[in-house]
């Protein structure tokens, strides 16, 4: 130990157990005691390692063992999951193992993907033409504003040329009233103004003599003294507000009679 | 629910007000949204879109031409009046399907529909209505040759699927033809889901030995 520093690595200790350490490094364990009390350890302990004696195994270890290898080691057979998984390809590896060594599975595979290859180039059939024709005769379009109502009347009109027939002369017969009625009012202004006057003179007329005649009517009725007496100011606003409650009670009932069913009661197709 | 009604709602207000509406770009939810309120282009829409798939399914439900046609038509009316009770959270594919296959179902029911219509409906007695019954298959192929093909395996594949149980065709045409997941058809057709499974597997399986002949 004195002359060298580089004492020897367990690496070279274990290339000089080999006999493998190069010849200059070997030198220094002439010449360093430590390196070589530490390397006639190693030999020590290697030489008696070797010299443990072997336990025999118990009797019968061999064929326990291969009892149980033999179980393992024959993969079971393609199932039906293994046959869909094969079908979607993400069939796990050990499986796709299976499949390479044996040639049952391997056939009943490839009869499942053929076949689900025939069923997915099966193709489309046709119905006879025009059936979306012969089912929206008999499909109800919503009317749910009156936009959708214009659509739908100009969808039934344009149609049939009977419709467009009859959209046309009613368009015609309309158009022509509003602009005879418009040049005839043109022409006689002092006439419509007179008439609609006098309309307005007599109309007041009746209006007043009809109310002028019922107050009458009403006054000379036997009850109507003791109805005047009896309906006094509170009287009279504790009446108005009960038939104000009465018609709400009226509004209310209608629109719980006349609701329509909920999307839960009317979803009735399966 | 209210949220999403209110959110399809505001979509439908916001499609009216775009000044050109182009309907096929649209979702089935938009579609139907204009449709509740009494849009007729978005009623043909939607038969547009699922005239064939309804069709199709029922076609190869029930076996017969004009009654998959009838069928087909009473179910558009039968949804399309109905058109404001469907619930926006669920997809309409599912909905149309399901009011489809119940029609399909009841029918098969009430009467035993037995011989496949590729060649006509069973009723179809002259050549006009013998081709006016006759599965409109399309011709997907580039040759003849390979259109005959395609007619041979359809016709096999067509009557496989006709041998099979109502329950086991509706699960496997909806599952493979339609693409429909299994959770969506356990709903459409009120079954546990393993169940469906259970169906889908046997008859595939049923399939599969009935077109063994072809692979060998």
């Amino acid at each position: 130990m004195m002359d060298s520093p580089l004492h020897l690595l367990n690496e070279e200790l274990d290339l000089w157990l080999d006999g493998r350490l190069s010849a200059a490094r070997t030198s220094h364990l002439e010449t360093c005691e430590e390196c070589r009390t530490a390397a006639d350890e190693i030999r020590m302990v290697t030489s008696q390692l070797e010299r443990l004696p072997r336990v025999a195994p118990p009797s019968l270890f061999a064929e326990r063992i291969m009892a149980r290898v033999t179980r393992v080691l024959p993969a079971p057979h393609f199932s039906a999951e293994d046959l869909e998984l094969w079908v979607s390809g993400i069939l796990p590896s050990v499986r796709e193992n299976h499949l390479r060594g044996c040639p049952e599975c391997q056939a009943l595979a490839d009869a499942e993907r053929v076949l689900v290859m025939q069923l997915q180039a099966l193709p489309l059939l046709s119905p006879r033409p025009a059936l979306a024709d012969r089912v929206m005769a008999q499909v109800d379009l919503p009317v749910t504003s009156l936009a959708s109502a214009w659509r739908l009347w100009r969808t039934r009109l344009a149609a049939t040329p009977e419709g467009v027939g009859i959209a046309a002369g009613v368009a015609v017969l309309l158009g022509g009233s509003v602009a005879a009625s418009a040049a005839w009012a043109a022409g006689h202004q002092e006439l419509i103004v007179g008439t609609v006057l006098s309309l307005r003179a007599q109309g007041e007329q009746w209006f007043w003599q009809g109310i002028t005649l019922a107050n009458g009517v009403l006054q000379s009725q036997a009850w109507y003294g003791s109805l005047r007496a009896a309906l006094t100011p509170g009287r009279l606003i504790a009446l108005s507000g009960a038939v104000i409650a009465l018609y709400a009670a009226g509004v209310v009932t209608l629109r719980r009679l006349i609701a329509l069913p909920n999307s839960q009661a009317a979803r009735a197709l399966p | 629910m209210n949220v999403v009604r209110f959110k399809v709602a505001w979509q439908a207000a916001s499609l009216r007000m775009a000044e050109s509406l182009d309907l096929a770009s649209l979702t089935d939810q938009e579609i139907v949204a204009l449709a509740v309120e009494g849009r007729e282009a978005a009623y043909r829409e939607l038969i547009r879109r699922y005239e064939r798939p309804v069709f199709s399914l029922i076609l190869r439900m029930v076996r017969d031409r004009q009654l998959a046609e009838d069928l087909s038509q009473e179910t558009f009316i039968k949804a399309l009046n109905a058109i404001a009770t469907y619930r926006p959270e669920f997809k309409f594919s599912s909905w149309i399907f399901k009011i489809a296959n119940n029609a399909a179902i009841d029918q098969l029911r009430r009467r035993s529909v037995q011989t496949l219509s590729l060649d006509g409906a069973p009723n179809a007695t002259t050549p006009d209505a013998i081709e006016a019954t006759v599965l409109q298959v399309g011709d997907r192929s580039e040759s003849a040759l390979a259109a005959i093909e395609a007619r041979e395996l359809g016709s096999s594949i067509e009557r496989a699927i006709g041998q099979l149980r109502p329950e086991y065709r509706s699960c496997i045409l909806l599952r493979h033809v339609e693409g429909l997941a299994y959770e969506e058809i356990a709903q459409l057709l009120d079954l546990p889901l393993g169940t469906v499974k259970t169906y889908i597997h046997r008859a595939r399986h049923e399939l599969r030995d009935a077109l063994a002949h072809l692979r060998d």
